[in-house]
């Protein structure tokens, strides 16, 4: 059974009223989590869901190609996850990351890139990303990004 | 469909495994230069002499002086990598490799084929990996060259359709940058189709 909790988000300094759980845990108990996929490769995204699936198969599963959708479905949407892309046409990953952590400073944005550049990095965590992992994912790599989106 | 069609499923495989190699080798020059590199959206177009002839005008425009390293690669699929970078920039490359203000040719010369081998090796070599495949590589040659002397007669004889896969290496706080061309043969055109089916029908299975 889950806990209802407040929430307390250092970002906005507001206690906010967030089901607390992880979303691995969720979805085992029926939860339909909102996961947006954002890269301009078919093949990413499809790679991505694909090993998603195998730890969330219920999952709400959103698609964009590039930032500009991305920002404009999460203001639609409100995903509880991101996984974002970084090197992609019309507004790349660090614009798209930095307008997204601006409308909701907690939101859970993880960056999967080819860019393995350690500046990169900092880049993105600097911009409020909770995660970087390199391209392409495994199952392996999306078990230890699940396992870390905890509320 | 025949067997050297490629569709767009292809060429967004292609253009993908091209981004994730080029990340593996721009940290790889990262390190080198102790600099962030920008990275580029790779461009792929399927063409023919012609085609090529104009591709590498436009990608280069009017630019006199290029230094230009190409390497031959074979084996499941081959093809030339080509490493185009304009004299200031292998000048820039030659000063912060040497730790000189005035390097000489030879010293430029050997920064840019270090620099193209460190490239060409890592792109290709984790294309091939994420292919499911092996290739080896052949001794590369530097020459001075204006850009429209870039495509010779040995590549006109060897080549007839043409994937060129292209993007830019940038690292703006040193100036300095270079184009990357990688061009495949064409029975490599058929061997890649069937590499990139195999690897689509493991996503869809």
């Amino acid at each position: 059974m889950k806990a209802l909790k407040l929430f307390y988000c250092k970002y906005s300094r507001s206690l906010l009223p967030l089901i607390c759980y992880n979303i691995i845990t969720s979805i085992r108990e029926g939860h339909n989590v909102k996961i947006l996929v954002v890269d301009d490769s078919k093949l990413a995204r499809l790679t991505l869901i694909k090993t998603l699936k195998e730890y969330e198969p219920s999952a709400e599963i959103y698609e964009a190609e590039n930032g500009e959708i991305a920002v404009e479905l999460f203001k639609s949407e409100n995903p509880r996850v991101v996984f974002l892309d970084l090197t992609m046409p019309v507004m790349d990953g660090y614009e798209a990351l930095k307008l997204i952590m601006e409308m909701d400073p907690c939101a859970q944005v993880v960056v999967v890139s080819a860019d393995i550049q350690a500046q990169a990095q900092e880049q993105v965590l600097a911009l409020g990303a909770k995660l970087m992992v390199p391209k392409p994912i495994n199952s392996d790599k999306m078990l230890v990004v699940l396992q870390q989106l905890v509320f | 469909m025949q067997t050297d069609e490629f569709t767009g499923d292809h060429l967004d495989v292609l253009k993908e495994l091209m981004n994730i190699a080029m990340g593996n080798a721009t940290a790889s020059i990262a390190d080198l230069l102790q600099a962030f590199g920008t990275m580029h959206i790779p461009h792929l177009a399927i063409t023919d002499m012609d085609g090529l002839k104009n591709y590498i005008d436009d990608a280069l425009g009017s630019y006199e002086r290029y230094y230009v390293t190409k390497q031959l690669f074979g084996g499941i699929i081959g093809g030339e990598f080509i490493f185009v970078m304009t004299d200031e920039s292998a000048a820039n490359l030659g000063n912060y490799l040497y730790d000189v203000s005035q390097p000489n040719d030879a010293d430029i010369m050997d920064a840019v084929i270090e620099l193209t081998n460190i490239l060409s090796s890592t792109i290709i070599s984790r294309l091939t990996e994420e292919l499911k495949t092996k290739v080896q590589f052949f001794a590369p040659s530097t020459e001075i060259i204006s850009g429209n002397l870039l495509i010779g007669d040995e590549e006109t004889l060897n080549y007839h359709k043409i994937i060129i896969v292209s993007t830019v290496m940038e690292f703006q706080s040193h100036k300095i940058s270079g184009q990357i061309f990688i061009l495949a043969r064409d029975e490599t055109i058929v061997r890649l189709r069937e590499l990139i089916d195999q690897k689509l029908e493991e996503l869809y299975a």
